[in-house]
């Protein structure tokens, strides 16, 4: 345990990302399922207790790595605010290619590698850490958008903000149920022109009717429906007094 | 359309109704793994050998669950399209009602039984598409966008599959994100104004 009171090796983190690169690489060609950590361990040069000392298991690494992947979007945030390049782009757009490009980050990695990370958080009753790096980066972009005007501001920045969030959440799940049949990034580019052309400002200008969903879901649910709990809760009180005879428990 | 079913038909389908309700709420209760097909069997006032006879483990009941979601699905569509309330609603207005109402009930039976379901579509393998077949909600959605673009509530530049596949695409992340705060909030409320944005989006302009 002594190991762990400071004297770290000074390039851990070289020593690191090499078991990461090659862990999905190998993941990548013969399945996460597949893949020991043995196997790592030899491809990538490294020892078993170094494995340990950087991830406790597998999944450990796979939850690291994607960390380290989403983080790499705040170097492409940077191009797009600082490069000529994109100078004559709104916030609009800008949003739009960083929302392309963590779609295409997500499936750089593969789908099982997605299904892995979203079995292990469905799963584990860990505190949920940082899973989303790029949120910040996505709520400057709305800002800055509402600013503009090229983001509608009747949705507060942070509701647009989630709503692109949950969107690329939804797609990448999507993709992973049906284990990759489709190119992520493409057979999605219709469904964003859609979601972006209805975040943009003139969709706010040709606002329709009002529907009053609010209103007529409440009155919907005042009138059904019927409740199996109550029926259950009295089975149980049977149970139990099958259990225990008359006696209050 | 007499179609006659027996008095013992009718207690075994009742039987089958009551040992899924009472396995539905023992997984919310407990927890998926800890409960086991004795468990169930007690607490629905029946027996191991009586659970075999409906189903073959505790997937296959799951499974058999979330097709039950259908009919739910199903019942509130008939009186979306009956009941004299909704009358005065446009297509639109049912469609949002029913897209809320799935929601709803996928989240009714607690995150645990969302997050069991998800793994299990997710899990090794190839895609178990017999399971996570749509089928059911998808073409009750169908029908109503149909109603929408007829009375001119929703617009029509949009292929109904698409403002399908899209709204399903919403789903997933909204469940997700429920599902890994463990159910911390009310998806009704929370993602209300999500739902709202969706269906103002696919409306017809106003003249």
């Amino acid at each position: 345990m002594e190991s762990q009171t400071g004297q770290k090796p000074k390039h851990n983190v070289k020593k690191k990302k090499k078991i990461l690169r090659s862990a999905i690489r190998l993941f990548k060609t013969d399945g996460y399922y597949n893949v020991s950590i043995e196997d790592i361990v030899k491809a990538s040069d490294s020892s078993t207790g170094s494995f340990y000392n950087y991830f406790g298991s597998k999944d450990e690494l796979v939850i690291s790595y994607r960390r380290e992947l989403l983080n790499s979007c705040h170097i492409f945030y940077k191009k797009l605010q600082k490069d000529s390049a994109y100078s004559d782009k709104n916030a609009l757009n800008k949003l739009q290619l960083l929302t392309v490009h963590i779609l295409e980050l997500l499936s750089s990695v593969g789908e099982e590698f997605g299904r892995v990370f979203t079995i292990h958080r469905l799963k584990e009753t860990d505190a949920v850490p940082e899973d989303k790096p790029y949120l910040p980066l996505i709520m400057e972009l709305v800002k800055s958008g509402q600013e503009d005007k090229s983001i509608r501001s009747d949705y507060s920045t942070r509701e647009i903000a989630e709503i692109v969030d949950l969107f690329i959440i939804g797609c990448h799940i999507d993709w992973q149920i049906k284990r990759g049949a489709y190119i992520l990034t493409e057979s999605k580019s219709n469904t964003l022109d859609i979601l972006f052309s209805n975040i943009s400002s003139s969709a706010e200008a040709r606002k329709p009717k009002e529907m009053y969903f609010d209103e007529i879901w409440a009155d919907a649910m005042s009138r059904t429906t019927k409740d199996f709990s109550s029926d259950i809760k009295l089975l149980e009180d049977q149970w139990l007094e099958r259990l225990y005879g008359n006696k209050p428990y | 359309m007499t179609r006659k079913i027996t008095k013992r038909q009718r207690k075994s389908e009742e039987n089958k109704r009551k040992i899924v309700d009472c396995a539905m709420h023992l997984f919310a209760k407990h927890g998926y793994d800890n409960v086991s097909i004795d468990d169930i069997a007690k607490l629905a006032n029946s027996s191991k050998g009586s659970f075999y006879n409906y189903f073959s483990s505790k997937d296959e009941l799951f499974v058999f669950y979330r097709h039950a979601l259908d009919t739910q699905y199903m019942e509130f569509f008939k009186s979306l399209l009956r009941d004299p309330a909704y009358r005065i609603h446009c297509g639109l207005q049912k469609f949002y009602l029913m897209s809320a109402f799935i929601l709803q009930t996928m989240s009714a039976n607690g995150d645990e039984f969302a997050r069991i379901s998800d793994m299990r579509d997710l899990k090794d393998g190839p895609d178990l598409k017999s399971i996570r077949d749509d089928k059911g909600s998808y073409t009750l959605l169908s029908n109503l966008i149909s109603i929408g673009k007829a009375d001119g509530s929703i617009r029509e530049d949009l292929p109904t599959e698409v403002i399908i596949n899209n709204l399903y695409l919403f789903f997933n992340g909204i469940m997700y994100d429920w599902e890994v705060s463990r159910g911390s909030f009310n998806i009704t409320e929370k993602y209300a104004y999500m739902l709202e944005f969706y269906c103002y989006s696919i409306a017809n302009q106003l003249e």
